[in-house]
């Protein structure tokens, strides 16, 4: 990839006198932070939305982190406020509501747009050689982004949260001296809301922050994968020399195009479906469900008890960490990788069976299973 | 009166050992990565699921929050709220719960007034939360348990603006996506690259001529 000068306009010195004061301040600041870096060619398809769905991914988080450093201004995280303080910032702060609907519907934006990237670069067999690293991490992303979203609904602190910390606490239990964090007994000196939060505002986001960095230079080095429907160069591994290509930064305005809808479809139902506040939590009874993201495991727990959902997790992230090693010939198109395809629609389809049986299984089933 | 720790908890958690086992040279990376995963993502998600607590409590002061927790979820289903009303009047540990308050607030709740009955219940155990250290592990910290948030109303002034920001920025940012559009399709590049392809395979024109006067 031909990395173009590091000069913006890439002008030449003669011309230097006639380029505006603003073009001239901009080479100011590409001399000392390289911007014009950025320029380097990308093949057009890679311009795609389905292709940008990483990049939409990254807005995302980034909506998260903004609207969560706000939040962080007005939370408590101890089990006697923590419910009352948000409570607090949806009645009694300015904007309150908005920003934390806006922090919720982002969150599940996030695992969306996540999920279908990941899908997509399933179907379109981009995890191959040499991006089989960047899919790994790209699982281990997927499950931070999972977790990320059980720690911020235990920060409620609503009966919802308190039984989903239940589950959380008998797996944790489940797993042995592996599940040690998750238990209370832990650390008993504090209340595990208050660990619950340090990781959803600090080691979450700071370690998702570290691999996304890491996804992004791995998506640098090997460049983005060739379409499998377009010829690719000789190696198979990249897009032909002959595919047009763009500036990066072009893909990076059409991200930021993307990003801007996604933030003002988010502020919509910020207003018009504010998450809800539950009731303070009382220890011993079970009358909620989990958020939609889980109602898969719900239903497999109704089934077989509650450690089929610590199974269900580690088979679907085993079957997912095995993709790169399992398909590796070198065919990227759908139709000539049937067996992969095959797996990958019927672990979908099942996981939607399941969540959506949820419909016909009774909330209160569980009790003193 | 002795104190009390926090309100509920989930139970006793044991502690074990992690188990490691000696792996193969070639397959150690992909396992320790494997075993990242399980840690980082099936725990943690797998937590999700609404929990199947275990309903021994034997503190009464619980029991009445449970009745609580019932009918802050339905109010209209009095029968889980009587159970642990029973419970609690069974409980061996009664202290800071006033036993007489107790039973009237399952006469009322029997009669049908489970407003009164939750005023009642609420304040049944009032002796015991006074007595309530902050809460550590996995208590509730709960002191009165709280109905949901009742949804907002219509929408104020502040809501109009960001209703109105919102769709700006969706306007623009479609607006923007038209603009910055790929200048051509997957189809179109397939087309490109097969002409591209079928040119350069094509033999050169000097080579042509040459075959022609052969
Ligand atoms: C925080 C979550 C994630 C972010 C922000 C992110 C971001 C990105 C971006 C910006 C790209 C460039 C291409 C594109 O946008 O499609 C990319 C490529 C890639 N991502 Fe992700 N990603 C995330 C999660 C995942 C997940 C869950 C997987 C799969 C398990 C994954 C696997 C990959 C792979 C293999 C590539 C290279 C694809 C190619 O070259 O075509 N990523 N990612």
């Amino acid at each position: 990839m031909n990395d173009e000068p590091a000069t913006i306009g890439g002008e030449t010195p003669a011309q230097a006198p006639h380029r505006s004061r603003a073009r001239r301040l901009l080479d100011v600041i590409d001399e000392r932070l390289g911007i014009g870096a950025l320029g380097y060619a990308v093949p057009e398809h890679a311009n795609s939305l389905a292709w940008s769905l990483g990049g939409v991914t990254a807005v995302a988080f980034g909506i998260l982190v903004v609207s969560g450093i706000l939040l962080v201004q007005f939370y408590s995280p101890t089990p006697e406020t923590a419910n009352q303080s948000v409570r607090g910032i949806v009645l009694d702060v300015w904007g309150g509501s908005v920003l934390r609907g806006v922090h919720f519907w982002a969150s599940q934006a996030m695992y969306v747009t996540a999920a279908l990237h990941l899908i997509r670069v399933f179907v379109t067999g981009s995890f191959k050689r040499p991006r089989e690293g960047n899919w790994l991490i790209g699982v281990a992303l997927f499950a931070l982004i999972t977790l990320a979203l059980f720690t911020g609904t235990v920060l409620k602190w609503d009966q919802e949260g308190f039984e989903a910390l239940g589950h959380n606490v008998e797996i944790g239990d489940l797993l042995g001296g592996a599940g040690f964090w998750f238990s209370a007994a832990f650390a008993n000196q504090v209340s595990i809301l208050v660990r619950i939060y340090g990781a959803h505002v600090v080691i979450l986001p700071g370690t998702i922050l570290v691999l996304v960095t890491l996804h992004g230079l791995l998506v640098k080095r090997h460049k983005i994968s060739p379409h499998p429907s377009l010829p690719a160069d000789i190696s198979g591994e990249q897009a032909s020399a002959a595919e047009p290509t763009e500036p990066f930064t072009h893909h990076l305005r059409r991200i930021g195009a993307f990003g801007l809808v996604l933030a003002g479809v988010l502020g919509i139902l910020a207003v018009f479906l504010p998450p809800p506040v539950g009731a303070t939590p009382v220890a011993g009874i079970e009358v909620t469900r989990p958020p939609w993201n889980f109602w898969w495991l719900y239903t497999l727990e109704d089934w077989f008890g509650l450690p089929a959902i610590l199974f269900a997790e580690v088979a679907l992230f085993i079957v997912l960490a095995a993709v790169p090693f399992a398909d590796r010939s070198r065919n990227r198109l759908w139709r000539r990788r049937p067996v992969s395809i095959a797996v990958g629609l019927v672990l979908l389809l099942s996981i939607l069976t399941l969540t959506l049986l949820i419909f016909v299984i009774p909330v209160k089933e569980h009790l003193g299973a | 009166m002795r104190t009390k720790p926090g309100s509920g908890r989930f139970g006793q958690h044991a502690k074990g050992h992690p188990v490691s086992r000696p792996l193969c040279a070639r397959r150690t990376c992909a396992a320790v990565l494997l075993a990242c995963l399980f840690l980082v993502g099936g725990v943690g998600s797998a937590a999700l699921a609404s929990a199947d607590e275990g309903n021994s409590s034997s503190e009464a002061y619980l029991l009445v929050q449970q009745a609580l927790g019932h009918l802050v979820h339905d109010a209209a289903d009095v029968g889980p709220a009587l159970e642990k009303i029973d419970a609690a009047l069974a409980a061996p540990d009664q202290e800071g719960v006033s036993v007489a308050e107790l039973q009237q607030a399952k006469a009322a709740l029997e009669a049908g007034n489970s407003v009164r009955g939750r005023a009642l219940l609420q304040e049944s155990i009032s002796a015991a939360l006074s007595t309530l250290k902050p809460a550590t592990g996995d208590e509730t910290g709960t002191t009165t348990v709280l109905d949901p948030l009742p949804p907002r109303g219509g929408l104020t002034g502040a809501g109009w603006g960001f209703l109105t920001v919102s769709m700006l920025a969706i306007l623009t940012g479609l607006a923007l996506a038209y603009v910055f559009r790929p200048h051509m399709n997957v189809r179109e590049l397939r087309l490109l690259l097969a002409w591209k392809h079928r040119r350069q395979n094509l033999p050169s024109k000097h080579e042509r001529s040459r075959r022609k006067e052969r």
